[in-house]
């Protein structure tokens, strides 16, 4: 009997303490700075139309939340891509956008904005990682990305 | 104090006559037999007086344990169920696909299926029932957002 009270009493300590960790871990994180910044996100085909993408954005460090997503400044990129709803919020997500259409880009253009927002001071380190990009005919091709940080609205 | 003390011992000691001794042992030294009977009596009596006094304090003490011990599942149960959410990063993408989505055929959900469908839905050619990935019996725009939809989410990619 007092043994089984014991360790019903550890149990007890085991997670108050568990929970005042935790406490204490949120502490800073509501104490600290948020900002809120834009990433510009390009895509460069070269000479080939670019007709559909797909690629992976995150934060590699620093803590960040996905608040927003613009689509390209080429009208065949204009609507917002597709992505995850359950990735906004978070410091991951996968974007991709198609256009079976003639007018399609070719060579360095954006294809994505993204708004995030920083919390604390150490600043975000993105990465983007090209999945697949393709022609019209549906054909993989080459294409490099670079970010580049942008004003937020 | 002191004078006390001296008076006391200067008073002779008083002695109960020998009769009188006599017949008080004789009144209180014999032996009275008590019957099993009535010692079983007693017993019983007594078993039923403190029996109900010892049960209830047993029974508050279980019932102490138990609800400590439901309050410690709980709070442990909250703290692994509910717990705050722990970032997680970045990983390569699972290859593993095994669905229609798969609209290529070469083993893995990207934005590429999708293009494929919609080049043929635009382009009017015969369209099959497996290309229907909702299951509303016709093959058009919503099943390319399907595919696109399942290309980026990230329950897949993880």
């Amino acid at each position: 009997m007092k043994i089984l009270q014991g360790v019903v009493f550890v149990c007890v300590l085991f997670a108050v303490h568990v929970q005042a960790q935790e406490t204490r871990l949120d502490e800073p994180e509501a104490q600290a700075p948020v900002r809120f910044e834009a990433v510009d996100v390009y895509m460069d085909s070269k000479d080939e139309p670019l007709a559909a993408y797909q690629f992976e954005f995150a934060a590699e460090t620093g803590e960040i939340k996905i608040v927003g997503i613009e689509g390209g400044e080429h009208p065949a990129f204009k609507e917002p891509p597709y992505y995850d709803p359950a990735a906004l919020s978070k410091d991951r997500i996968i974007i991709a956008a198609f256009n079976t259409g003639k007018d399609l880009p070719a060579g360095k253009t954006r294809v994505a904005r993204f708004h995030v927002q920083v919390m604390g001071e150490a600043d975000p380190e993105y990465v983007v990682k090209l999945d697949v990009a393709a022609s019209v005919e549906g054909k993989r091709i080459p294409a490099t990305m670079t970010l580049a940080k942008g004003e937020p609205k | 104090m002191i004078g006390e003390n001296e008076n006391q011992k200067n008073e002779p000691e008083l002695e109960a006559p020998k009769g009188l001794v006599e017949d008080v042992a004789a009144l209180y030294g014999a032996e009275v037999p008590v019957p099993a009977e009535v010692d079983e009596a007693i017993v019983v009596m007594a078993r039923r007086r403190l029996t109900p006094r010892r049960r209830p304090r047993l029974v508050l003490r279980w019932a102490f344990a138990g609800a400590a011990a439901s309050a410690a599942a709980l709070l442990l149960a909250v703290w692994i169920l509910g717990g705050p959410e722990r970032p997680r990063r970045a990983s390569s993408r699972s290859a593993h696909v095994s669905i229609k989505e798969d609209f290529d055929g070469n083993g893995r959900v990207d934005i590429l299926d999708a293009f494929a469908l919609a080049r043929q839905v635009e382009s009017a050619r015969t369209l099959k029932d497996k290309w229907d990935m909702n299951g509303d019996g016709i093959v058009d725009r919503a099943d390319v957002d399907r595919i696109a939809m399942a290309a980026v989410s990230l329950k897949r990619g993880t």
